[in-house]
């Protein structure tokens, strides 16, 4: 059981720092996309 | 004697001659979370009715939680559905602005980092004996999110909802005791001084697509998730769209406010004498500290890794906000950061990594279901 809860933890862990990472790049993605689809960085 | 006999009849058909000492126990905590509610001020809007609920529910003979009783009813339709938590994702959304984290999205890695509680009580509660779903509802106490709490109790160990909601509630309104000391064991007085540089405004466009694109990146994801996190940002979009000014004042008051009573009622419900009483509850209430002391580290300590690699430093303080606790984790940083320098002002720069958490922990609820249930 200690080994299967390891797995859990470690892939929870991970997901969710990658989700967040992933999140926080779309987010300056989505940034930069407004900065230069819009005058002065939209309205 | 014919009277007596009557008398006799009438009197075993009250609640009296069932009554013993472990309901009277029960009261006793029930009016224990009315007092903090109402004398201390420790989340009010629910310790009063779970203090209530739980003095209600413990009333020998009341018709009330058996099946197709009253609170019964509040607890299958609302709680075992995931309805409530669900709803009360979408009032959260409609009231939480979003832009200091879109200003700085950084900070969603605090709010990643500040879910190493919910870890750490996980394996915790599988050295104390709990299985691994039973351990996995206690993990995310660490989030300090009692609408999560409550959905991932109810999907994998519904008999320990009440429990892990209490818990959670009570160290969510602990946090301004909690948190300090443990933030100023792990930062020196320099750190705590920081400055920050102003966050820059957001544009309106930006903060209308942010509930699209985080849809997009956490359903993907984390299928799991889905539920709150659609709710969440649904709730957003009211909020930033600014042309559904009625669907906002609903989700934020009226509903909020109704899905809160029966989320306290239900849960408060939970805590009856017979399943309350044992040593469990009380390894469960140790954990959930030990999660939430271990969340709050784990935010300040990464703040502090982060700061090792960045040009413009981080004040590690608003680490700690990675914890949920929306707006009490942030106020918390701020607080801490101005007994170090009066005029240091962190608490926009705290919701960055506050409103993280409320996603850190959704995400984590995601994985446990995805990978238990």
């Amino acid at each position: 059981m200690i080994r299967e809860a390891l797995g859990i933890a470690g892939t929870g862990l991970l997901i969710v720092f990658l989700t967040l990472i992933i999140l926080s790049l779309s987010v300056k993605l989505m940034s930069f996309v407004v900065k230069l689809t819009t005058k002065k960085g939209g309205k | 004697m014919h009277l007596l006999n009557v008398l006799y009849d009438i009197f075993l058909k009250t609640g009296i001659p069932y009554l013993d000492y472990r309901y009277v126990v029960m009261w006793l905590i029930g009016f224990f979370f009315m007092y903090l509610a109402i004398k201390k001020d420790f989340e009010p809007l629910l310790l009063v009715p779970i203090g209530f609920s739980i003095f209600l529910v413990n009333m020998p003979l009341a018709p009330l939680t058996g099946p197709g009783q009253l609170i019964n009813l509040f607890f299958r339709y609302g709680l075992e559905t995931e309805i409530i938590p669900c709803l009360i994702f979408l009032g959260i959304g409609a009231l939480t602005d979003f832009g200091p984290m879109i200003a700085n999205p950084k900070t969603l890695l605090l709010g990643a980092s500040a879910q190493l509680g919910v870890y750490v009580a996980f394996f915790g509660s599988i050295f104390l004996g709990f299985n691994l779903k039973e351990a996995a509802t206690i993990g995310i106490i660490g989030g300090a999110d009692g609408p999560t709490t409550i959905y991932l109790a109810s999907a994998l160990a519904p008999h320990m909802m009440g429990m892990v909601a209490v818990a959670a509630y009570s160290y969510m309104a602990m946090v301004p005791l909690i948190q300090p000391p443990i933030m100023k064991l792990l930062t020196t007085e320099k750190e705590r001084k920081i400055r920050m540089k102003q966050l820059r405004s957001v544009s309106k466009t930006e903060k209308i697509i942010f509930p699209i694109v985080a849809t997009i990146v956490i359903c993907l994801l984390t299928p799991d998730a889905a539920p709150l996190m659609g709710l969440l940002m649904i709730g957003n979009l009211f909020r930033e769209c600014k042309v559904v000014d009625r669907l906002l004042k609903t989700a934020q008051n009226d509903l909020l406010n109704i899905v809160t009573i029966i989320l306290g009622i239900a849960v408060g419900s939970t805590m009856k004498a017979e399943v309350f009483l044992s040593p469990r509850p009380l390894f469960i209430f140790f954990l959930g500290l030990v999660a939430f002391a271990f969340s709050t580290a784990g935010g300040v300590l990464f703040a502090k890794i982060m700061n090792l690699f960045l040009k413009e430093k981080i004040n590690p303080l608003i680490g700690s906000a990675g914890v949920s606790a929306v707006p009490m984790a942030a106020r918390v940083s701020q607080k801490v950061g101005q007994e170090a320098d009066p005029k240091n002002f962190l608490l926009m720069h705290a919701m960055g990594p506050n409103v993280a958490g409320v996603i850190g922990t959704a995400v984590a609820a995601g994985t446990f279901l995805s990978l238990l249930k």
